[in-house]
């Protein structure tokens, strides 16, 4: 308990210093990103760098440190996030290519990976018009959170002496300024593996989700629990990776599985909802809350009205991704080939 | 005990269906039958029963009583379900779609989650006799009632059978290996093939593995080859099977099915019945 409790204090104190890192080298980052101006090239910023770092969450957090910073617009800085979650789903495919590779091609967790992507892909893309719809009326502009800023002003005087003394030690060291940016990152990334190692390993609804390898559930419940489960664990790829031990023999019904990963898609905002409040800026609480708000609007329907022809097309298009190597492959190109295009071309 | 079927009798085309599957049923068990019809369809036709029970007895020689009931439909079926204890119940489904079956209900849905006997919803027969029968399994605790009752089938009806066992289970990655070397995923319930090796047959049945969706893969199973009577489980919502919390596959499949379907009640479909001797 008490190594838990040191390990979560630990986390929070490294995750908010690679936010004022951030935050530090946004301008000079701002000169490397500036082709990258536009929410579309946000969008494949957001989708490759969580790629790159395996997580969705430091990415969306660095967006908001970006718009706090005034280096992203409320647009580019939704765009990115909604871009972090649809990296971040590359991460399960990622675990499962490297076991289908040790298991002499057992394709089960490649089928996975390559269904959380279409789920994500198909779900927040179309949250992402809507989300503009909602930024462009001003329907974020009624939402403030006045707590939040007192809160600011007492992490600026515990990290500001931090920071001052790293931004020194990149002086001395002639190290360009935009590096405090990445190295931001790295730290932030660290501080998302720290607080993973707090996260519960049992079942928390008491043996029901170790019933996922046998029980066809309904899809509201199954939806239900990959929300519930999603919420306690902050993220989608550790909360499908929890199922491991929890459901026997690591296996899962195909047909509880898209419901899972629609409820893990809206509640894995809850983390960055949460740091939200550690950034000084008006819109970015909102703007979190908008893209959970503007998701859980394109997969209700989904789950309660046009679930069952939204299963079959999803599974059978991964079905056919996975069918053929060189399609798989394929795919997996174009999940880092897509965003780079979407970061040069001037859309 | 007397082995009796419940068969729904209206004047629609499905109506004919039912009763086109109850005379093949016939065909292959001595049993009587029950005619069951609502009111509002014998003002329309007051002779209807009369007419049915005389052409059914004609037929295939078994006793036909007839009874009428108050509507509306699923309400009759149920009530006289319960009053009469048959061994099955035919019914036509009532045709509705889309919203009319969102405002109204689906009398499938209703008759098959309710009845305490094995029902047969009556959809278009698909030949002139039941000649091919495709039974479905899970491996759970309804199988072994559900491959018995198939057999009885079959065999009273001198069908081909089928054995489906869909696998939809899938690894979750990160314990592929673990999951490769666990029978579920790799291969068909060790018990359900014992099962079926255990039964004596009087003519083998063919057994099949698909992979992927069980709703689909066995719907898909029903259009390869021409299939006359699908036969499966009912869900049972007991705490083990995931309670109300599950997904009731027999409901949604009876509701999707292209060709009549037959839903074992846990209560053997043909207990007490005697097949025919030929």
């Amino acid at each position: 308990m008490i190594r838990r409790t040191a390990l979560i204090i630990v986390s929070i104190f490294t995750f908010v210093l690679s936010l004022q890192m951030i935050q530090a080298g946004a301008l000079p980052t701002a000169e490397i990103l500036r082709p990258s101006n536009g929410p579309v090239a946000c969008l494949g910023l957001g989708w490759l760098l969580a790629c790159l770092v395996l997580s969705g969450s430091p990415v969306a957090a660095t967006s908001l440190a970006f718009l706090a910073s005034d280096i992203l617009n409320v647009h580019e800085s939704f765009a990115m996030i909604i871009g972090s979650r649809l990296g971040a789903s590359f991460v399960v495919l990622a675990i499962g290519l490297i076991y289908q590779t040790r298991s002499d091609g057992q394709g089960g967790g490649v089928y996975v990976g390559v269904l959380a992507f279409l789920i994500t892909a198909t779900v927040y893309l179309p949250a992402m018009a809507l989300g503009y719809i909602c930024i462009n009326t001003g329907w974020l502009d009624a939402i403030h959170v006045p707590g939040s800023f007192p809160l600011v002003s007492v992490i600026d005087q515990i990290f500001s002496p931090i920071v001052d003394l790293v931004i020194a030690g990149c002086d001395a060291a002639s190290l360009p300024k935009w590096t405090l940016s990445v190295a931001g990152i790295g730290v932030m990334v660290f501080a998302f593996k720290l607080f993973d190692l707090t996260l519960p390993t049992g079942d928390p609804l008491g043996g029901r989700i170790g019933q996922m390898s046998r029980m066809i559930f309904r899809p509201s419940v199954a939806f239900l629990v990959g929300m519930l489960l999603t919420c306690i664990t902050l993220s989608v790829s550790v909360s499908l990776a929890l199922l491991v031990p929890l459901t026997a023999r690591g296996v899962i019904r195909r047909e509880n599985l898209i419901p899972f990963i629609l409820g893990a898609n809206i509640t894995t905002f809850v983390d960055t909802l949460i740091f939200s409040l550690l950034i000084d800026h008006p819109a970015a609480f909102a703007l979190v809350l908008c893209s959970a708000v503007t998701v859980s609007a394109i997969s209700l329907p989904v789950v309660f009205f046009i679930y069952r022809p939204y299963e079959r097309i999803i599974d059978e298009v991964a079905g056919v991704i996975v069918e053929r190597r060189w399609r798989l492959t394929l795919f997996v190109l174009a999940l880092f080939i897509v965003p780079v295009l979407l970061i040069v071309l001037p859309l | 005990m007397q082995f009796k079927i419940l068969v729904y009798v209206d004047q629609t085309t499905a109506g004919g269906w039912a009763l086109t599957l109850a005379e093949d049923l016939l065909r292959g068990v001595d049993a009587s039958v029950i005619l069951l019809s609502v009111e509002d369809n014998l003002k329309k036709d007051p002779q209807l029963l009369e007419r049915v029970a005389a052409e059914i007895t004609e037929k295939t020689g078994c006793p036909a009583a007839t009874t009428t009931r108050p509507g509306p439909v699923r309400e009759a079926i149920l009530a006289e379900s319960h009053a009469s204890s048959p061994a099955v119940t035919i019914f036509p489904p009532a045709g509705r779609k889309g919203l009319a079956r969102v405002f109204k209900g689906s009398r499938v849905k209703s008759v098959v989650h309710n009845s305490p006997s094995t029902v047969m919803v009556a959809r278009k027969p698909v030949s002139d006799h039941i000649g091919r029968v495709l039974l479905t399994v899970s491996g759970g605790p309804m199988s072994e009632t559900t491959v018995l009752s198939a057999r009885e089938v079959s065999e009273s009806l001198n069908a081909e059978l089928t054995v489906l066992h869909v696998r939809s289970s899938v690894a979750l990655p990160g314990l592929e290996r673990e999951a490769s070397k666990a029978k579920t995923p790799a291969a068909p319930p060790t018990d359900i093939a014992e099962l079926i090796e255990s039964l004596q047959w009087g003519r083998e049945p063919q057994f099949k593995v698909r992979d992927g969706m069980v709703i689909r893969e066995i719907l898909q199973e029903c259009g390869t080859r021409h299939y006359d009577l699908l036969v499966l489980g009912q869900h049972l919502a007991d705490k083990e099977a995931g309670g109300p919390l599950s997904e009731n596959i027999a409901e949604l499949l009876a509701l999707e099915s292209p060709i009549p379907v037959m839903v074992i009640r846990p209560r053997r479909w043909a207990a007490g019945a005697k097949i025919r001797q030929k």
